[in-house]
């Protein structure tokens, strides 16, 4: 089977300040996010990371847009490392979280642009995208609006479109439906499949499990930066609704470590 | 990839004029203040120190002599006779009133002692008292018209000689020495400080509040070199720093004539004063932009960096200060190597036209060198995860 994203053994581990220590009542001075992860995303699907917060996902797909170097274990994005070539990883990844927010003094009209320059993508190829992405999304009603006095829907939709400057193939998505209404959330979903019918390959990270049941091919249970299980949704439920199958998954990991 | 450089360097600038009101009051305001400033000052410091002309100096006079009545008139001098010398707290009292600016003694029978005075004879000549009060301008004119109309009729009583009666210009000073002694002494604290202060904000709104905002990961996440942010931000910085000092400068040099009542005359300075000035500014504009953002670059919140910058902006002042008293600039080419006391003693050598091309040069190559070496450690420091994603 054709992968578009590897992930062998990835590890990644926080120092811990003395101010953590004390709020996680541990001596610990290091905490493992990720603990020897390993997965496979084929090319034009959409994979899932479902777990609960803290699980270590969003540190995954941030090793995974080479914005964080991993600890040990490496990982491959369309054949280049997130360790020895985090720049060509880089032009070759969307990467959509709500941490990476968009300045409030400028308008989604002019960060696409921006995002393009540094992207280097050229003029006309960037209008037709522009003009693509910003009709999908209704944001040429408000494309000259500064971000500032954007609702909360309208900054993911312009974050969405602007991560997608460059068409990457690999799009990694943390909590995409995250704090988004339903209306918002749906016109993310659909346009999440909709990429996948182009043929591009996505990786997102939720907590949501209708979302991992309406969108995603495979999937992968994350607790305490470790993968718990893994494969199609049948095969991780075994019929059953896929809360149940979590939680017990859950309980056995939980009583495994307690 | 330069290009990128500038990408981000134009999008800090158009992040920094897309306020179009606190953009003009940040480049504008530091000129305008010190030139409003000095123009106040200087117009108050007239009014204090300089005498009231419409008025004649009222002098009351005990004993007034014949002699004296006459020239007094002529010289514009009122004379009112006094009784007796009153004392001195009510000698200032009506100094105050203004009823008389100044008390003058006169020895009983002054005009026919000074006719039969002989100095041959070694006795004590015949003395004059005369009492005011320093402190008010009127009163020390009335004192020194007064004084200055007795010297002149002693000189005619017995004239051997003149000094400097002619109508020559005596003093050889020249204006650049006047201008370069004052100049020296504010302007290099002046423009370092004001530079400082204005970049302090903007640095650290750029590199400190982008991490606070969560822009800064967004940047971090396109494929451009991590040098390539350090070097759009720093040019960013350093154009409207620049355009910062330029306007200070223009206000100091628009307002020094006036807090130095006319004593200044800024054309002293020709234009390869001023280019080299520009050289020396720039230099040093690129080092104060550069060291900020690395403070900055530390900070995880603006208000953190306005902390970690407290310290830094304190030593600049001290080493502006030290120019005022440093008595002129230093020849030993290896002041000009340390950062920023360079700048300013190559400025002091400018306005003092004592200066050496060799150690101009030194300081400006030796500026350009840190701002090197900073962006270097800049690039280093965008690359940390522990400094970019703190929590």
């Amino acid at each position: 089977m054709d992968n578009a994203i590897t992930v062998r053994n990835l590890r990644k581990t926080f120092r811990l300040s003395a101010k953590q220590r004390k709020l996680e009542r541990t001596d610990a001075r290091t905490k493992t996010a990720v603990d020897d992860l390993s997965f496979d995303v084929r090319r034009g699907e959409i994979y899932g990371l479902l777990g609960p917060n803290g699980a270590g996902k969003t540190t995954t797909l941030r090793m995974l847009a080479a914005l964080v170097r991993p600890d040990a274990g490496d990982a491959c994005v369309e054949g280049a490392s997130v360790v020895s070539d985090p720049m060509a990883v880089r032009r070759l990844v969307g990467f959509l979280t709500s941490e990476l927010k968009l300045e409030d003094a400028f308008s989604p009209d002019y960060l696409f642009d921006f995002f393009s320059e540094l992207h280097h993508v050229d003029a006309a190829v960037r209008d037709v995208r522009k003009r693509a992405l910003f009709e999908r999304f209704g944001i040429d009603r408000f494309a000259q609006t500064k971000v500032a006095d954007l609702s909360t829907g309208m900054k993911q939709k312009t974050s969405l479109a602007v991560s997608l400057v460059h068409d990457p193939g690999v799009i990694i998505f943390d909590e995409p439906t995250n704090g988004l209404d339903v209306l918002t959330a749906k016109t993310v979903t659909d346009f999440l499949m909709e990429l996948r019918s182009e043929g591009k390959t996505i990786l997102l990270s939720t907590h949501i499990f209708s979302l991992v049941e309406k969108v995603c091919d495979r999937a992968g249970v994350v607790i305490d930066g470790r993968m718990v299980a893994a494969g199609t949704l049948p095969e991780l439920t075994g019929g059953r609704p896929l809360e149940d199958a979590f939680f017990d998954l859950y309980a056995a990991t939980a009583g495994e470590s307690s | 990839m330069k290009s990128n450089a500038l990408t981000i360097a134009k999008k800090e600038l158009a992040k920094f004029f897309s306020n179009k009101v606190s953009a003009v009051v940040s480049i504008a305001l530091p000129g305008l203040l010190i030139f409003l400033m000095w123009t106040v000052m200087g117009d108050a410091m007239g009014s204090m120190f300089s005498p009231d002309d419409t008025k004649r100096p009222v002098v009351a006079v005990v004993n007034e002599p014949a002699s004296i009545e006459g020239l007094a008139s002529q010289a514009g001098i009122d004379v009112v006779p006094e009784d007796a010398l009153p004392a001195v707290d009510e000698m200032r009292k009506r100094i105050e009133q203004g009823d008389a600016k100044a008390f003058a003694v006169f020895p009983d029978g002054f005009d026919r002692d000074v006719a039969a005075y002989d100095p041959a004879t070694g006795e004590r000549a015949p003395q004059v008292e005369v009492y005011y009060n320093s402190t008010d301008p009127d009163s020390a004119k009335a004192f020194s018209a007064l004084t200055s109309l007795l010297d002149a009729y002693e000189s005619s009583l017995a004239n051997r000689f003149d000094v400097n009666a002619g109508q020559g210009a005596y003093d050889v000073a020249e204006e650049r020495d006047i201008a370069g002694s004052v100049v020296v002494s504010i302007v290099p604290m002046l423009l370092l400080i004001l530079l400082f202060t204005s970049c302090m904000s903007i640095a650290s709104e750029s590199v400190a509040g982008e991490k606070e905002r969560g822009t800064m990961a967004t940047l971090l996440a396109t494929p451009i070199k991590r040098r390539d942010i350090a070097l759009g931000k720093v040019l960013a910085v350093t154009l409207i720093g620049l355009a910062i000092a330029a306007s200070s400068m223009l206000g100091i040099f628009a307002g020094l004539p006036s807090i130095m009542q006319g004593a200044v005359d800024m054309n002293v300075y020709g234009p390869t004063d001023y280019l080299l000035l520009v050289l020396v500014v720039v230099s040093a504009t690129l080092l104060v932009v550069v060291l900020i953002t690395m403070v900055s670059a530390l900070a995880r919140t603006t208000k953190e960096a306005g902390m970690y910058l407290t310290p830094l902006m304190i030593v600049v002042m001290l080493v502006g200060i030290l120019g005022m008293f440093g008595g002129g600039a230093k020849t030993e080419f290896w002041y000009y190597l340390v950062p920023l006391y360079n700048s300013v003693q190559c400025m002091i050598g400018i306005f003092t036209f004592d200066f050496q091309p060799a150690n101009v040069a030194v300081c400006v190559l030796s500026n350009l060198v840190y701002t090197g070496a900073g962006v270097l450690v800049l690039q280093r420091m965008f690359n940390s995860e522990r400094l970019m994603f703190a929590r």
